[in-house]
């Protein structure tokens, strides 16, 4: 057995029969208490105590006699730090030695839904946003029942104890720690309610932690989703029709079956499987099919052409998402009118680590699954249906993701795996190639924008109107019940029609694409297509209007305070105004609510009309910081993803295909062409704002902003091309 | 299909019926079952799958295992075993380089590759030898920290 596999896959959790017990006794309030009470914990219930081995008094904490404090996050590790995030509230109440914590992944299960859905997700900015409280209330309970244990042991009362990294302290001088209290502490009862420190108490939550994840992955010892390893394992490469909703017509597998680690062929949603002992049999077994196909709909789709069904859908009455006012008339009796027109190509996700997914059926009919999935629960449904069993017989492991920004949402490559498996008889690990994963969808949506806004003779915004134009991302996924409602998409419309700013005059409307070219939400989906709109839009009104584009800003946001201080703190910390001769300044802001974020690029454009940025400098207020560090992080990152979507990135078709197939003719931003991103956190006491995404969406609107100020042009086009 | 020797990591390894063309990247994850170093495009632009070839850095998915016959092969699970972190592991570890990962044993055997070379390296240096391998997460300004902390004297 591969050491990956036995060192770091979660284990199912099977209940003790005093925890099962415990559980019955009534769940207080703000305390989680989950099991998985499904057939393999019943028949591991024994008839009689059996002796504890571990401390678990809820599904997020576990503490064991050789003081190793585990963590279980609800949420997947995909490199936005929240295994650390949440590590850190659940240990900030526990007192916990931070070096004794690590985390790994629940299993599925009904206590591990996010409370916006009812189902597990990771996703949105929303991880710690929405379980901050809950783990620290699990840390604080653990903590409780710790010092209880001392106190039991020293017949002191537990209030006269202290507790800190990992071992309680009395005023004696005894110390005991965790690890030798934590089965005293399993046989008590969880208590009822928990107190949570004061801020002012804090030693790890607010300070720049060392990732829990890091020395794993510095040693290359992380498993993510394509390193699982069973015994008996076939890897499978899939063949797919060249254009979105071709089928399959014929195959001549002859040739591949030659390989000699091939041992089958098998069909799979749409395409035709390469099933082999390892990943390089498979492969060359797959470029060896020779496939016959159907042509579908989309067989003729060119990039040039499609913009005229975009054109087209744009001009008519779309759904209207939101109204107020009168627009059409405010905008004619607006003295200053602005109207312009934003096109989106598609793009990738082009996470590192290729899609994939690992699936075994067994001969007991039940499914063990392991995938590096932003939605388990919809993969365990999807997995069971697959399987035609229920979904209480699917475990489902959650590996690391080696980068997601959404595409691992997709709720398309498990079910796959769990068909190979089921027709193999055999587990199967399903790997996409560069080139699959490149040229399979599921992509950013392509999307056209028109934007119309009339503002009085100040500059301040009377009438404001957007169109949208696209295929919805979430319309066919697990979150369209929440999301889809009334013929809109509500992820991609409402970062239009919730301005930050009031305008007494608007009207959103959604003209839906239809279905075609899979489509799905990349990072930041709603601000990442509005703010490039209405962040360039705003920068035409200000300099129409005459008025500093910081000044423009301030005078719309003049009712919110933390929104003033993060453009005020950006204009100073950024120099705006101040550059050297050749470099061009440009700047980008976005009032999220909980999470405020303003970005000024500093760039120049060379003879050829290439854009370089030289220095970002970025300002957020976010609430109260869990993680400096981790902000810093996220912050940085949103700013590179986005910044090489804007400069480099296009998936285009030709006679129906994808033309891109790998990083030659799908550029991404390397370590030369990647500005310094200089970040500045407003400390707050408001609650915990999202940052996974948001520094993603102002990058592009900043560029394009700095390119005017160098050249006079505005572009309203991604990828961002200067002329020269 | 035919017999292979190599040494990984200070081990040698005999490989019976191994087709000659296969990547040293196929053989050291399936074959040996050394998962650290990663598939990223299978192409030689991603730099995910760097290992040490007699020291010097090379992208295993575009090396046949014919060609590495007999040669000594570093990936980054021999680069510090269960000892005590590599210098330039302990510098990423240090500045919290790491996001998702997958591409950072690539970087950190470029690193190293580079430093042993150049040990005080200049940022052209850093981002010559650094610019074929790519991080969708956008951890570049901290690899270039950590290239910079790792290359101090002690």
């Amino acid at each position: 057995m591969n050491w990956a596999t036995v060192r770091s896959l979660p284990n199912v959790f099977t209940p003790t029969r005093r925890e099962f017990l415990r559980a019955g006794a009534g769940v207080a309030a703000g305390l989680l208490i989950g099991f998985r009470i499904g057939p393999r914990a019943r028949a591991a219930t024994p008839a009689q105590d059996e002796p504890p081995s571990r401390f678990s008094p809820n599904a997020f904490v576990r503490i064991t006699p050789d003081g190793k404090v585990t963590v279980v996050s609800k949420f997947i590790e995909m490199g936005q730090g929240v295994f650390t995030a949440v590590a850190a509230c659940v240990a900030e109440e526990l007192d916990a030695d931070w070096a004794d914590v690590s985390v790994e992944h629940s299993p599925t299960g009904p206590e591990f839904a996010h409370p916006w859905f009812g189902f597990q997700m990771t996703g949105g900015s929303s991880s710690v946003v929405t379980s901050h409280r809950a783990m620290r209330e699990a840390g604080a309970a653990a903590r409780a029942m710790i010092v209880a244990a001392a106190a039991a042991r020293w017949d002191l009362p537990g209030e006269s104890l202290r507790t800190e990294s990992s071992s309680v302290f009395a005023p004696d001088g005894r110390r005991a720690s965790y690890g030798e209290l934590c089965l005293a502490a399993s046989a008590l009862p969880v208590p009822g309610a928990v107190r949570l420190k004061d801020t002012s108490a804090f030693r790890l939550l607010g300070q720049p932690l060392p990732r829990v994840d890091s020395l794993d992955k510095v040693r290359g010892r992380g498993v993510f989703g394509i390193d699982v390893d069973l015994p008996g394992l076939l890897t499978a490469v899939l063949v797919r029709p060249p254009d979105f909703g071709g089928r399959l017509k014929t195959f001549d597998a002859a040739s591949a079956r030659l390989i000699p680690g091939v041992r089958r062929i098998a069909l799979a949603g749409d395409g035709v499987a390469v099933l082999a002992t390892d990943f390089w049999s498979a492969r060359r077994g797959a470029e060896l099919l020779r496939v016959d196909w159907h042509p579908g709909p989309l067989a003729a789709l060119d990039s040039s052409t499609q913009r005229a069904e975009f054109a087209t859908r744009i001009q008519g009455a779309g759904t209207v998402a939101k109204e107020s006012g009168q627009v059409e008339d405010a905008f004619a009796a607006a003295p200053m009118q602005f109207e312009a027109e934003y096109e989106y190509p598609y793009v990738a996700h082009a996470c590192l680590e290729p899609v994939n997914a690992t699936a075994h059926v067994k001969p007991d009919g039940s499914v063990e699954v392991w995938a590096p999935t932003q939605v388990p629960d919809a993969d365990r449904a999807a997995a069971a249906r697959v399987a035609g069993v229920n979904p209480d017989r699917v475990a489902l492991h959650v590996t690391l993701a080696g980068g997601s920004f959404g595409r691992k949402s997709g709720e398309d490559f498990v079910p796959l795996a769990v068909e190979l498996s089921r027709v193999a008889g055999a587990p199967v690990k399903l790997v996409w190639r560069r080139e699959d994963d490149m040229r399979g969808g599921f992509y950013r949506p392509r999307t056209l924008v028109r934007l119309r806004v009339g503002c009085d003779s100040r500059g301040h915004p009377v009438s404001w109107e957007s169109r949208v134009a696209s295929a919805s991302i979430t319309k066919n996924t697990t979150f369209g019940p929440a999301i889809f409602r009334d013929g809109i998409d509500h992820a991609q419309i409402d970062s239009f029609s919730r301005l930050s700013f009031p305008v007494e005059h608007q009207r959103h409307t959604w003209h839906m694409m239809p279905d075609g070219v899979p489509v799905l939400a990349w990072r930041d989906p709603g601000p990442v297509i509005a703010c490039f709109a209405t962040e360039t839009l705003l920068d035409e009104v200000a300099v129409g209007s005459g008025l500093d584009p910081f000044d423009c800003r301030l005078g719309l946001h003049a009712h919110r305070p933390r929104a003033i201080k993060v453009l005020q703190t950006l204009r100073e910390r950024s120099g705006w105004g101040v550059c050297p001769p050749g470099r061009y300044q440009g700047v980008a802001f976005r009032d999220g609510g909980s999470t405020i974020v303003g970005e000024v690029v500093e760039l120049s454009i060379d003879d050829t009309g290439e854009i370089r940025v030289h220095h970002v400098t970025l300002v957020v207020d976010c609430g109260f910081v869990i993680n400096p560090d981790g902000v810093r992080a996220q912050m940085m990152s949103g700013v590179i993803f986005g910044l090489s979507a804007a400069l480099r990135e296009e998936i285009t078709f030709r006679g129906g295909q994808v033309v891109q197939s790998n990083f030659h003719d799908y550029p991404i931003l390397r370590l030369p062409d990647a500005p310094p991103v200089d970040v500045h956190i407003i400390p707050s006491d408001a609650p915990p704002g999202g940052v996974g995404e948001p520094s993603t969406s102002l990058i592009a609107p900043a560029v394009a902003n700095a390119v005017f100020r160098a050249t006079g042009r505005r572009l309203r086009s991604l990828p961002l091309r200067s002329p020269s | 299909m035919s017999t292979h020797h190599l040494t990984v990591n200070g081990v040698e390894h005999t490989l019976h019926g191994v087709d000659p063309s296969t990547p040293l990247l196929w053989v050291l994850r399936d074959l040996l079952g050394l998962k650290g170093t990663k598939y990223g495009c299978g192409m030689a632009l991603c730099g995910a799958c760097t290992v040490h070839l007699n020291g010097a850095p090379v992208r295993s998915c575009s090396l046949p295992i014919a060609a590495v016959a007999g040669q000594r092969i570093l990936t980054i699970e021999g680069l510090s075993s269960d000892g005590p972190l590599h210098r330039v592991q302990a510098a990423w570890h240090e500045l919290n380089v790491v996001q998702c990962g997958y591409c950072q044993p690539g970087q950190i055997m470029s690193a190293v590759a580079l430093l042993h070379q150049t040990p005080h390296p200049s940022d052209a240096e850093i981002e010559q030898a650094m610019a074929g391998n790519l991080c969708r997460c956008g951890t570049y300004e901290r690899i270039r920290a950590a290239i910079k902390r790792a290359a101090e004297p002690s």
